[in-house]
């Protein structure tokens, strides 16, 4: 499959997604009771945010450098 | 700058043609243009919004959401879109975001009804049927603005009021080649038509209407133009649109033909979804314990990583609306229970226990129903020490311990509401209260473990529920 521009929405979304499984494994196997959720969520949430800004701006770069 | 709107068709382009209807509104038109697009009686619809409304308020947030976020009839950016990206070049973003952003707080909203339940599963079921109306709606010719500019000859869709058709050609047709393609014809017979309005959609029709007889099925689009001017859509002011999309068609060249569906990406993603739940159900019934809430959190795994492979290769938007539907699945299936072995028998009794030898010793198990348990008349003297194990799925669980007895209860409920003398709790909750009566310490010791998947359990004292017990026997 030929590679194509960063599709953030993806990313943003495939993130979200594994991230929301990751907590649930989590709490299910007792590493993190229900309280850790209110420290993961919003880490989750914010490093998925910076990352989804990160790639945007990266590829309004290389948009621009054309 | 609009290359997303290239993508393949997903549920996303299903909801951008929506349009808030005009001739079918009560309100706003939102249920209306809802019930056209996927071809239903709006009552139904209307039915369904106040069920929702009234369990917990969710019916109210959705058609609020709809209200703000679709695009009136003939018009192409919905209330939101204007308000935020006033005059911005792409709108699609902004919606995206809103749309997550309404989705969180009906979500937030919804958690506020978890005592209830019944409005989580609600608004889950109905999510899940939108989408799956949708899905199916492409299989079948669509009756929105596709309908007029796709397939020629064909007669207007009766359903489709054709002022929408206007909205929908400037919306869509630019950035899609299937569509460029039926819409150039249109502009280029505007061209042929006489100089004196090049570029005046109205003139057009008008000049249309009378030399009909020789033309083709674009002309019919004119014509249609006219009639509804004079009729349903007799509003001057919106032309101007018409004519920023005509100067539109001129414009683009594809630089090179998108193949519409170019990606496997989306439907191999969803077999690698069916397989890994057969897997996950074969381990299941193979004895290992399985919660419930993981077969769904393992297809949002794989949904997860689909688009992750999609963010450099192929195309896998679509998988997000999967994803979305999974996550609102995945909240309620996790908090109502840990696996689906419930019992479901219906019951509804009081159960008196009066003397020690009445106390059961081993852990009762109820199904769905009102069940209380009444000890007001248990004598226990200071050295008794006795416990209570007692679990049910579905209803109200209601334990009635005598006045001077010191009493332990450790509760917990998968989705529900707990009321232990003075202390409440609600959601999903494990708690334990320690209550002595109103004699202070002495007069016997009670454990009670009671748990409960969903419902409210109600633990008081003899003497409180004293009224209320009369009024029961009544």
């Amino acid at each position: 499959m030929k590679r194509h521009d960063i599709d953030v929405a993806s990313l943003v979304f495939g993130l979200i997604f594994l991230g929301v499984s990751a907590m649930w494994s989590l709490v299910e196997v007792d590493v993190m009771g229900i309280p850790g959720l209110e420290v993961a969520t919003p880490v989750l949430l914010v490093s998925i945010g910076l990352a989804g800004l990160i790639a945007s701006i990266s590829r309004m770069r290389t948009k621009q450098d054309d | 700058m609009n290359e997303k709107t290239s993508h393949e068709a997903g549920v996303g382009d299903d909801l951008r043609s929506l349009r808030r209807s005009r001739d079918e509104r009560l309100l706003a038109g939102v249920l209306g243009g809802l019930a056209q697009r996927l071809g239903i009686d709006p009552v139904i619809l209307r039915i369904v919004t106040v069920v929702l409304a009234i369990f917990g308020g969710v019916g109210i947030m959705i058609y609020a959401a709809g209200w703000l976020l679709i695009p009136d009839d003939g018009e192409d950016r919905s209330i939101a879109e204007k308000a935020i990206a006033r005059g911005g070049d792409s709108p699609e973003p902004a919606t995206i975001w809103l749309a997550a952003g309404l989705g969180l707080a009906v979500l937030l909203a919804a958690g506020g009804t978890f005592s209830s339940g019944v409005g989580t599963v609600l608004l889950v079921l109905a999510v899940a049927g939108v989408v799956v109306m949708l899905r199916r709606g492409d299989d079948v010719p669509p009756r929105d603005a596709h309908a007029d500019t796709t397939t020629d000859g064909e007669p207007l869709g009766s359903d489709a009021p054709e002022t929408q058709s206007h909205g929908d050609l400037l919306n869509e047709a630019q950035p899609d080649p299937d569509l460029l393609d039926d819409a150039r014809p249109e502009a280029l017979s505007d061209g042929d038509l006489p100089d004196d309005a090049p570029s005046d959609v109205a003139g057009v029709a008008d000049d249309a209407v009378p030399a009909g007889d020789d033309r083709d099925s674009t002309t019919t689009d004119a014509m249609s133009f006219s009639g509804t001017a004079a009729t349903a859509w007799p509003d001057p002011p919106d032309w101007p649109d018409s004519d920023v999309g005509l100067v539109d068609f001129d414009m683009p060249e594809p630089s090179k033909p998108v193949k519409r569906s170019g990606s496997h990406l989306g439907s191999v993603t969803l077999s690698a979804v069916a397989v890994a739940l057969g897997i996950l159900a074969i381990v299941d019934s193979a004895g290992a314990a399985v919660p419930a809430a993981g077969y769904v959190v393992l297809a949002l795994t794989i949904i997860g990583l689909g688009l992750l492979i999609g963010t450099w290769y192929g195309r896998s938007r679509g998988l997000i609306a999967w994803g979305l539907l999974a996550t609102f699945i995945a909240l309620p299936a996790t908090l109502v229970g840990d696996t689906l072995d419930w019992d479901l028998t219906g019951e509804d009794r009081t159960i008196t226990i009066d003397q020690l030898v009445e106390v059961p010793q081993d852990a009762a198990s109820h199904g769905m129903g009102r069940v209380r348990y009444d000890l007001s008349e248990l004598e226990l003297s200071d050295t008794n020490d006795i416990a209570l194990e007692i679990s049910q799925t579905v209803g109200a669980l209601q334990i009635i311990v005598p006045p001077d007895v010191d009493v332990t209860v450790n509760a917990t409920t998968g989705m529900g509401h707990i009321v232990a003398f003075d202390e409440q709790a609600a959601g999903h909750q494990d708690i334990t209260v320690t209550d002595l009566g109103s004699d202070g310490e002495g007069g016997g010791q009670l454990t009670l473990d009671l748990s409960l998947q969903l419902g409210e359990i109600t633990i008081e004292r003899a003497d409180e529920a004293g009224a209320e017990g009369q009024r029961a026997l009544r």
